[in-house]
């Protein structure tokens, strides 16, 4: 099996680390024999026929912008893609670019979701509790964003245990739509929340082979030991 | 009379801390501002010469004291926020330390490091003559935001002070951009031509401020100091004091515009621009050039800044470390050391630290893994997430252990058959490892 990551403007949306996301799918595929192939994509060379997981990033606003203003000339693309039920992970400014925005800026509006800057910042450590009914699981991670995000109808990636979320009110974080997960825990989400990767990897995987079942286990203690410790850092708090 | 009567008070108070043994850098401060907010601009009327500030992300405490250093040795009385006291009552507690009983200071020359989120503030009271900016690198994200926040708080800072000379530092094109705005004299320091090949990947700031484009570079000394240019005109502007001939291990060695051949003890490329500001800003004074270079001999780093320690016979290195730029810094430190070691980082998630650590994941560490490093510890209240980045730059998780008891891995180490050890640390972990490394130490001597 094989499986092709592609990372939109690495250079430019690269805030807070988001190249740990690319070295977790990629260490976490290559252990269990898949093939990772991953290209760092911008418009000099956007296509996303083989792309089997797409990664946007949060940047510096100045970057982010610069960004939108090419990625304007793909919304179709991506919003196909999406609409397709192919896989995408969007953090931070990634996410909130999806959509429109409350002030004179102009979203790639793919989705119908609505982001107003306030000048206090949501910053911290975050737990959310994501998945459905029959299979929850806590995703930790660190929010610093000045957006509020409305999802409107869209069904919110995680309920917040501890932390700000969408906005400082409602208690939701993120959203999912098909196989899109857009979340604001920013930067490298993904090492301290295997189950998350491993789900990201499987829905790229069931996309592509109708015979894929699922992933074998691997050793994640340091995994778990890092997420366990923000749980029982926010508990204490 | 409210002057005399607030350095009164503040010595006092400053005198009845250190008896009860605590730490004497910012509640002094804050009492002056309370008894008399415009104290500042009374410490500014009694400086006879200059007022010289210092900014930037990175090298601020190391620029500052080695400033005030080379000017001690000229033989003036100067005032300086030695220990990084750097928010508005670091200035104030600066002079009361200098003033006597009587609020009389002797003071030829103010070396006043500065927050850059309090820099304004201080320029409200306080006007230098002369300010020195270090560079822009990501710092301490969850304070100010971003780096054009920080940006914004240098140039608010900076057009308070319309006549001073600035000195900035040529190979960075942020700090660069940033004083673009200003008509203020400059003068430009920096490191004209190529001196080693760079591995460094970050490539923040690496784009052009002006135009958003990515930035040409002819070549790179670190992160994003190097030899730039942009499409839209933007370039490296010319250098008027430049340093050749570098080498970094065992000492910075380098060859500076009229000074000549000049020795610094603590290693590290990131040293060759602070010894650069601080020349600069003395051949401007007509400093003694001999006297200046025998400081620069003499400087003894702060704590943590290489910092040297014996352990059981075996050499021990602290280094700080608090954004990638710093840490990637420190990274080339240990591998311009060629023997076998052990290396162990420890990281904290405090205020002082940041909050956010996912900056980790921007630091290149896979420019660790090599056969002279032989195991990793990872310690203080991230330890895990520290393990984590290891694990997943490639590190063979059983060359990984969680050093949750510091003590007894240094103990451990001290006894290893590897030639030496280094420990990273940022911030609030650099002062616990610190305690920790002198009680074993000590221990070892007994």
């Amino acid at each position: 099996m094989d499986i092709k990551i592609k990372h939109l403007y690495p250079d430019f949306l690269n805030l807070y680390g988001d190249k740990g996301n690319i070295a977790v799918l990629k260490t976490r595929c290559e252990k269990r024999n898949i093939n990772v192939t991953v290209y760092e994509m911008t418009k000099d060379n956007f296509s996303l026929d083989d792309c089997d997981i797409l990664l946007l990033g949060g940047g510096y606003e100045r970057e982010q912008k610069f960004v939108l203003n090419e990625l304007k000339a793909f919304k179709d693309d991506i919003k196909d893609y999406i609409e397709n039920g192919k896989v995408m992970l969007a953090l931070c400014g990634g996410f909130e670019m999806l959509g429109s925005y409350e002030s004179s800026d102009e979203g790639l509006e793919i989705l119908n979701i609505s982001t107003a800057f306030k000048e206090k910042r949501l910053m911290g450590d975050i737990v959310i509790e994501c998945g459905t009914e029959n299979e929850k699981y806590d995703v930790v991670g660190f929010e610093n964003h000045a957006g509020r995000v409305d999802i409107k109808d869209y069904t919110p990636f995680g309920r917040v245990k501890h932390g700000f979320g969408n906005d400082d009110c409602k208690g939701f974080e993120g959203l999912v739509y098909k196989n899109l997960f857009a979340t604001h825990l920013h930067g490298p989400l993904l090492p301290k929340n295997p189950v998350l990767a491993d789900l990201i990897i499987s829905k790229a995987l069931k996309n592509k082979y109708e015979s894929f079942e699922q992933l074998e286990p691997l050793d994640d203690s340091f995994e778990q030991e890092a997420h366990n410790n923000i749980v029982l850092k926010l508990k204490k708090e | 009379m409210r002057y005399f009567f607030t350095v009164f008070i503040c010595k006092i108070f400053i005198f009845v801390l250190h008896l009860m043994k605590k730490q004497a850098t910012s509640a002094p401060g804050k009492l002056a501002f309370r008894l008399y907010p415009d104290i500042l601009k009374e410490f500014e009327k009694r400086t006879k010469k200059e007022i010289i500030a210092v900014m930037g992300t990175n090298g601020k405490t190391t620029t500052n004291n080695l400033l005030a250093d080379c000017l001690e040795k000229c033989g003036f009385d100067v005032v300086c926020n030695r220990i990084g006291a750097n928010m508005d009552e670091g200035s104030v507690v600066a002079y009361i330390n200098k003033a006597n009983l009587f609020g009389k200071i002797k003071c030829d020359y103010a070396c006043l490091e500065m927050d850059e989120g309090w820099a304004e503030y201080i320029l409200k009271y306080i006007t230098p003559s002369k300010i020195v900016v270090t560079n822009l690198f990501r710092d301490q994200l969850d304070r100010y935001g971003e780096i054009d926040t920080t940006i914004g708080f240098l140039r608010k800072a900076i057009s308070l002070a319309p006549n001073a000379t600035l000195y900035i530092n040529a190979d960075d094109p942020l700090t660069v951009a940033m004083a673009s705005v200003f008509d203020n004299k400059k003068v430009y320091y920096g490191i004209e031509n190529k001196v080693q090949d760079v591995i460094s990947t970050s490539k923040e700031g690496k784009y052009c401020l002006n135009c958003s484009k990515e930035l040409k570079y002819e070549f790179n000394h670190f992160s994003q100091l190097g030899k730039y240019s942009c499409d839209c005109g933007f370039i490296r502007p010319e250098i008027n004091f430049n340093a050749e001939n570098i080498s970094v291990f065992p000492t910075l060695k380098m060859n500076v515009t009229s000074y000549g051949d000049i020795t610094f003890p603590v290693r590290g490329m990131y040293n060759a621009y602070n010894v650069l500001a601080v020349l600069s800003v003395c051949d401007n004074l007509n400093a003694d050039k001999e006297k200046v270079k025998k400081a620069l001999n003499e400087y003894t780093p702060q704590a943590g800044r290489m910092e040297h320690f014996n352990i059981g016979g075996k050499d021990l290195y602290l280094i700080l470390a608090k954004n990638p730029t710093g840490f990637n810094q420190s990274v080339a430190s240990v591998n311009d050391d060629p023997r076998t070691k052990d290396v162990v980082i420890s990281i904290n998630d405090g205020l002082g630290d940041g909050k956010d650590v996912t900056w980790l994941w921007d630091v290149d560490f896979e420019n660790l893994i090599k056969d002279e490093i032989k195991s990793y510890h990872t310690s203080g209240r991230r330890y895990a997430d520290m393990a984590l980045r290891l694990k997943y730059m490639g590190v063979e998780t059983d060359k990984i252990s969680f050093a949750k008891d510091l003590k007894a891995t240094l103990n451990s180490l001290s006894g290893s058959e590897n030639e030496c050890i280094y420990v990273l640390a940022n911030y609030t972990a650099l002062f616990e490892a610190r305690a920790v490394i002198t009680e074993v130490c000590n221990g070892h001597k007994n």
